[in-house]
């Protein structure tokens, strides 16, 4: 039902029937749960398409796909839901770990390659890969010597990808938890927004992946950034995604999870190493 | 090539809106009249580029944004509260918009007003540029760009 | 935490202390320009913190900032400039000058706590879910 001249799309909330429909759909897509009390979250984030599509409501979405096979509105549902907002050097201390323990490990390993590879699943816009970047030229100025550095970042949405490829992020975007400093040193204004610097895109590349799906064309990296993705999946993926995250880890590579993530119960090739006030793993006997 | 666009301010406009008032997607209006638009806030900005920038909503709207930044219950709004919130939403529209536009220039004080009239008055000389009609609470926001037309 | 506001907008000064009191700050002075603000440090203990809008009739936030860091008892305050001014070079205008830290407007609150966490102050400690935020579609923890 399209919005006629001077009507506009409403804000009726969805539906219980549509509600699920939309469950069923992300579940299927990207192996992620939405919670039963999320209703608010497809109102708001389907409105803008349903807007885009001239449709009256948000059930208006939910009623079109039912009417017709649309994988392009579907995909562009799945991905309006599993969007997530992140900051820069989150959690802090996580980064201390990778300043003073992890990345000179692997330096020391990697004397002889002179390659290091890290990399950060689920990266939305790329703060957390761009975050690792900064900190990699802040301090390490022997990478700049004959080393490969590779820093890739994926994630299930495509605009996601796109977005962090781009690197321009918005003045909200840049305020929660990047030092000023570094805002300044390692980005230039363009109008209202900020573009990361050569610097930083130099060592970055972002591919579109779906955790739950095949992984292909990935190397094996000696840090693998892992953080606040696997509570949004049931059990048994979060061991599947943990074991095969496990697997493309280098020898001493290092895994980071967030920081109120655990492996117990789901990985029992994992070793627990303390540092700077905060926990990553190794790889048991590697 | 310019940054000051419709689709940069409507950019603009959610960003705040979302950081200020809590406002995820705001439905656009179609063209049209708008009841209600009662509330007017603007702000120029003077120096390389110079221009107007204005906020206008209804009376329903303002008291909702006065009460989200100031955390209080609308019978407790004074007048002054209403004047200070919305010249403050509009001193933050136009400090980003004025970073949309050539340098160097200054964004002068905001000044809020009431009744249709008042658009009309202080706005007659200047071109609209730039405008971006949503809905906020179900209560329409207009906000615009003014410039000086260029004498053709 | 001891923290002071400095914004012609009262508003903004109601925003931000808001914020600073969910970050744990038990005493909030508040002040609408520079002058007022440099009145109000002369009576009492220095703030651990200090907000500081730029754009201010009679002294405006990046003299604050100048004056902040010259006198030797107010030296420790950490400055937070907050403000619209998002020009590269104003940024860097406002490090140079003494200020630690730069929120530009529109910021939401996590961005201000995130700042105040960067100058390392503690957040009072919450128990609950963790990051399971608002704006995430998620999950059955399992």
């Amino acid at each position: 039902m399209r919005v006629g001249i001077g009507e506009r799309t409403s804000s009726v909330p969805v539906a219980t029937e549509q509600f699920r429909y939309v469950q069923q759909l992300v579940l299927q897509r990207s192996a992620i749960v939405l919670a039963e009390d999320k209703t608010y979250l497809v109102d708001s984030r389907l409105a803008p398409l349903a807007r885009s599509l001239g449709l009256k409501d948000v059930n208006g979405v939910v009623d079109h796909l039912k009417a017709q096979r649309d994988p392009r509105l579907e995909q562009q549902v799945v991905e309006a839901m599993t969007t997530n907002e992140t900051s820069w050097f989150r959690d802090l201390r996580p980064f201390d770990a990778l300043r003073r323990h992890i990345v000179p490990d692997a330096l020391k390993r990697n004397a002889a390659t002179r390659r290091l590879r890290i990399w950060s699943a689920a990266c939305s816009s790329g703060q957390e890969a761009y975050s690792v970047a900064i900190l990699l030229e802040e301090n390490f100025p022997e990478l700049r010597n004959g080393w490969q550095v590779e820093l890739v970042g994926t994630d299930l949405n495509t605009e996601m990808v796109r977005r962090a490829s781009e690197g321009l992020f918005s003045t909200l975007e840049v305020n929660r938890g990047l030092p000023a400093s570094l805002l300044v040193r390692y980005f230039s204004q363009e109008g209202a927004s900020w573009r990361v610097g050569r610097a930083l895109k130099a060592r970055t590349r972002f591919i579109q992946l779906n955790l739950v799906e095949p992984w292909l064309a990935l190397p094996n990296f000696d840090v693998v950034l892992l953080r606040n993705v696997l509570i949004y999946f049931d059990l048994n993926t979060k061991r599947q995604i943990l074991s095969r995250a496990v697997r493309q880890m280098a020898p001493g590579g290092a895994l980071m999870l967030g920081t109120a993530e655990t492996p117990t119960g789901l990985c029992d090739n994992l070793e627990a190493v303390t540092a700077e006030g905060t926990v990553f793993y190794r790889a048991k006997g590697g | 090539m310019s940054l000051l666009t419709t689709e940069t301010v409507a950019q603009l406009t959610q960003e705040i809106w979302a950081a200020l008032l809590a406002a995820e997607g705001l439905p656009e209006l179609p063209p049209g009249e708008l009841p209600g638009n009662e509330v007017l806030a603007m702000t120029d900005i003077s120096g390389e580029w110079n221009g107007t920038v204005c906020l206008s909503c209804s009376q329903i709207a303002a008291r909702h944004a006065t009460c989200t930044m100031f955390g209080i219950p609308d019978e407790e709004l004074t007048e002054a509260d209403i004047t200070d919130a919305v010249g403050e939403l509009v001193n933050v529209v136009g400090g980003n918009i004025k970073s949309l536009v050539p340098g160097p220039s200054v964004l002068s004080l905001p000044r809020v007003s009431e009744g249709d009239e008042g658009q009309r008055l202080l706005l007659g000389h200047l071109e609209l540029a730039q405008e971006v009609r949503f809905s906020w609470m179900a209560e329409p926001v207009v906000v615009s760009v003014w410039t000086v037309p260029s004498p053709d | 935490m001891r923290a002071l506001v400095v914004d012609d907008s009262r508003a903004m000064r109601t925003i931000l202390s808001r914020i600073l009191r969910k970050a744990g700050a038990r005493e909030i002075r508040e002040a609408a320009d520079g002058q007022q603000a440099i009145e109000l440090l002369a009576v009492g203990e220095p703030p651990d913190v200090a907000l500081v809008d730029w754009n201010m009739p009679n002294m405006n936030g990046l003299d604050l900032v100048v004056a902040l860091r010259r006198k030797a008892e107010w030296r420790r305050i950490a400055i937070v400039m907050v403000t619209t001014e998002n020009e590269h070079s104003q940024v860097v205008r406002a490090l140079a000058a003494g200020a630690h830290e730069y929120l530009i407007k529109p910021f939401d609150e996590s961005a201000l706590l995130e700042k105040l966490a960067i100058l390392g102050f503690q957040m009072p400690e919450e128990p609950g879910e963790p990051e399971l935020a608002d704006n995430f579609a998620g999950g059955t923890l399992s």
